[in-house]
């Protein structure tokens, strides 16, 4: 896989991400969770962040950034607090795997800039309720 | 045999290959500052040996190298907290089940000859906050440690295995109220 491909995918991850914690967001300040709706907001904010700037690394690559979706797929139905920490997690869970893995086929500024990445999911994922894992993100390691 | 066994045993088996597959010969990389806990009630943890590696081995199998020596010293430093500070079990078991995960992947991933034991002196604080403050120092030195070995690698696949360790280790600091 080339370093274009592997950003692309990092950025289609975090189209995904940002679109989950729309929703996430709006069921927990539905259901009056303050705390974890500031959480949900810091993370948002996060993902954004990382989303403008694989925008622009691949458009600095001559490359097209790949669009959001209007619609994802939710994995279960999510109404309450509890499904959406659930929800959060799984999120984290697959943008660190895609990180982890478009890492191995990047190099110097870029590999570093997605390994800290891997370290920003797997620490949200720890946040909503995750457990310390040995490689987040290689979990078949 | 499981999927997931399955899936471990080729990852391990490509990650070995990617390790022990390079030829050349960059010189090791240098030896990183003796491991210390920071604290001034704390021992310390001291390397008094180096991880070995010959001169002419590839960059990657002597960043491996020590990287395994660096997670060796941190898992016998859990492991000893834990028994000198049984109240610490909560919070340290998931950190020294991560650490011996890292141990194992990287040992299992050098060419049998370039792995040695390291020369560890522990000392647990006699104080369990101090041990805890201990772990923190030793895990926030390990992460950044990892990040700068995922930047040097040359191998994608063992730049992949650095990344994943540093992120364990900011796991491990979170859990533990270390993180900034």
């Amino acid at each position: 896989m080339s370093e274009v491909a592997a950003l692309q995918d990092c950025l289609a991850a975090e189209h995904e991400a940002l679109y989950a914690y729309g929703v996430v967001g709006g069921v927990l300040s539905a259901v009056q969770r303050p705390a974890e709706f500031a959480y949900a907001t810091a993370s948002y904010a996060a993902h954004r962040a990382r989303r403008d700037t694989l925008t622009n690394l691949i458009v600095k690559l001559g490359a097209a950034p790949p669009p959001a979706h209007a619609v994802y797929a939710m994995p279960f139905t999510i109404t309450t607090a509890l499904q959406c920490r659930r929800f959060a997690r799984l999120v984290e869970r697959r943008t660190a795997a895609v990180y982890c893995s478009a890492v191995s086929t990047t190099t110097g500024v870029t590999r570093g800039l997605l390994a800290a990445a891997v370290t920003d999911a797997a620490v949200r994922e720890l946040r909503w309720g995750g457990e310390v894992q040995a490689f987040p993100g290689a979990s078949e390691l | 045999m499981s999927r997931r066994a399955l899936l471990r045993a080729s990852s391990a088996s490509a990650l070995i290959g990617a390790v022990s597959g390079c030829t050349s010969s960059a010189a090791p990389p240098p030896s990183r500052p003796t491991a210390s806990t920071g604290t001034s009630t704390a021992s310390t943890v001291t390397a008094t040996t180096s991880t070995g590696t010959p001169p002419g081995v590839s960059a990657d199998v002597s960043l491996l190298s020590h990287a395994l020596t660096d997670e060796d010293q941190l898992l016998a430093f859990c492991v000893a907290a834990i028994i000198r500070h049984p109240s610490l079990a909560t919070e340290l078991v998931p950190v020294r089940a991560a650490q011996l995960r890292h141990v194992q992947v990287m040992r299992a991933a050098l060419p049998a000859v370039h792995v040695s034991r390291s020369g560890v002196h522990q000392h647990v604080p006699r104080r369990a906050s101090a041990a805890t403050a201990a772990v923190v120092s030793l895990l926030s030195q390990a992460e950044r440690h990892r990040r700068d070995d995922c930047l040097r690698a040359g191998e994608g696949l063992l730049a992949r295995l650095f990344a994943a360790t540093a992120a364990s280790h900011a796991m491990a600091l979170q859990s533990l109220g270390g993180r900034r």
